[in-house]
């Protein structure tokens, strides 16, 4: 029989996938629809206006090439979306999964690690000085260092005022206190994180999620880019083009070479209205 | 990005602190924290810089002369008016008032009878000059600079509001900032807030209507 935190803990773990699903703008993302419910019909025409105000077409193919075009950067938009809400999330999930004093602990061991470190370093690097009997040179140590050897310290008088042995031993303690106590603080931490450890694999695991979701986003941006640019491309040669006994050919600069009349896999007629030759033929 | 606490930064690259623990003293210090690219740039700036066990011994070669001329040797060589300076940036009643008449381009002799009447810790001049040179050198950032630097300051949007209007509240604000919380000259630190002791918050009497 299943005890009530195990199904509980069920619950956790199953709650970021039950957040996605409610997420439609993820995969939205990825819909070829032209137009979704909610996005603005308004902009999209606007888009469209500007792209036929832009390459002006004149022909059927044209035409639809530049339609096909708004399609895409309509996609880009989305896909745009998708990304920015999908990073906005990240954050806003990572503190929702890891329990608030998880993460403020994490902090405070850090910043009591990396001071713990600078003592550490210091103290060490006194005692040598010490140790190799450079008296001068050891206060002069604590003379340079005392400002921040008296920030991390917080001694009622300065390390600069102190004789370079006594400071040594005092640092020393010193050091030897706070590894005791930073070692009780994480121990408390990794009790802290076993404790809520269902929370934070599935922040982990919704992590994982996202990173995928992002790396897909990219991958499918980059292909809408290729296209758009073989599109533009497209068009750019079709306002150049004539027609040479019912095929059509590019004329300007490229007179050897006959046109790509397949766009999106569709085959392109010619403006006389006779089919284009097919990719990678010859006239 | 500049900051106004550059020579202090460049003393801790100066004394051999890694990134992360020089960011972590920043923010004890109650100071902004530089970012990566910030910190590249002043390790480039100083790629001259003798090493952390040569400054122990500043008479040989040119160590006192190079901290010299980069406006570095009182904190290396540990100058008594250090102790004082560092007492202005430790003690929130006497650091925001001095930065903001800093600001207001107030001379260290001005900033020292300010501090007299308000009955804060007279700092010397020397050590308010210094103060200036290490923790608030906001001259040497462009306005464009220093804009962008208060706004990730604690206090920039009253810092601003006097750079908009020098002479109507300047005193003011330094005076509503050295009597907001007593004047305990002790240091309190924080470790759950970034900037540490933020005191409770000031209100700044409007100034006079134009006559």
């Amino acid at each position: 029989m299943r005890n009530s935190s195990t199904a509980t803990d069920d619950l956790r773990a199953l709650k970021p996938l039950d957040r996605r699903a409610l997420n439609p703008l993820r995969h939205a993302g990825f819909s070829k629809a032209v137009l979704l419910p909610g996005e603005d019909a308004e902009q999209r025409a606007e888009i469209e206006r500007e792209y036929i105000e832009a390459f002006h077409p004149t022909t059927r193919p044209a035409h639809d090439t530049v339609l096909d075009l708004v399609n895409l950067r309509w996609r880009l938009n989305r896909l745009d979306k998708a990304e920015e809400s999908i990073r906005d999330s990240i954050l806003s999930r990572t503190h929702e999964w890891v329990p608030t004093p998880i993460m403020d602990l994490e902090r405070e061991v850090h910043d009591e690690e990396v001071e713990l470190r600078i003592l550490s370093r210091l103290s060490n690097s006194l005692t040598e000085l010490i140790d190799s009997d450079e008296s001068r040179t050891a206060r002069n140590f604590l003379t340079s260092h005392a400002p921040i050897l008296d920030l991390l310290l917080n001694w009622r008088e300065s390390v600069a005022d102190i004789e370079p042995p006594q400071a040594a031993q005092a640092i020393s303690n010193e050091v030897g206190r706070r590894t005791a106590a930073v070692e009780a603080t994480r121990k408390m931490l990794n009790r802290l994180v076993e404790v809520s450890r269902i929370s934070i694999e599935a922040a982990k695991a919704d992590a994982l999620l996202d990173s995928k979701q992002l790396a897909r986003i990219r991958q499918e941006r980059t292909t809408i880019s290729r296209r758009m640019e073989k599109g533009v491309k497209f068009l750019r040669e079709i306002q150049t083009m004539s027609v040479i006994e019912g095929q059509f050919k590019v004329s300007a600069g490229r007179s050897d070479e006959n046109h790509e009349t397949n766009f999106s896999g569709i085959p392109y007629r010619s403006p006389d209205g006779s089919m284009g030759i097919s990719e990678g033929g010859d006239a | 990005m500049r900051f106004p606490h550059r020579r202090y930064i460049q003393y801790q690259i100066l004394i051999g602190m890694e990134d992360d623990e020089i960011r972590c003293l920043c923010v004890k210090d109650n100071l902004v924290p530089p970012d990566s690219p910030g910190l590249a740039r002043l390790r480039f700036d100083l790629a001259d810089r003798p090493s952390p066990e040569q400054i122990l011994d500043p008479d040989q070669g040119d160590v006192r002369a190079w901290l010299g001329n980069n406006r570095l040797d009182g904190m290396v060589l540990g100058n008594d008016y250090i102790r004082e300076v560092l007492d202005i940036l430790r003690t929130p009643t006497l650091r925001y008032p001095v930065e903001v008449l800093i600001l207001s381009d107030y001379s260290a002799q001005m900033i020292r009878e300010f501090c007299k009447k308000q009955g804060l810790k007279e700092p010397t001049e020397k050590a308010i000059l210094a103060f200036r040179n290490y923790f608030w050198d906001a001259e040497s950032l462009s306005f464009g600079e220093l804009v962008e630097f208060l706004h990730l300051h604690p206090l920039g949007e009253m810092y601003l509001s006097v750079l908009a209007d020098k002479d109507g509240r300047t005193l003011a604000v330094a005076k509503a900032l050295a009597n907001r919380a007593g004047k305990s000259n002790e240091y309190h630190y924080q470790p759950e807030s970034r900037y540490g002791p933020l005191l409770p918050p000031v209100t700044v009497p409007e100034p006079p209507p134009p006559q």
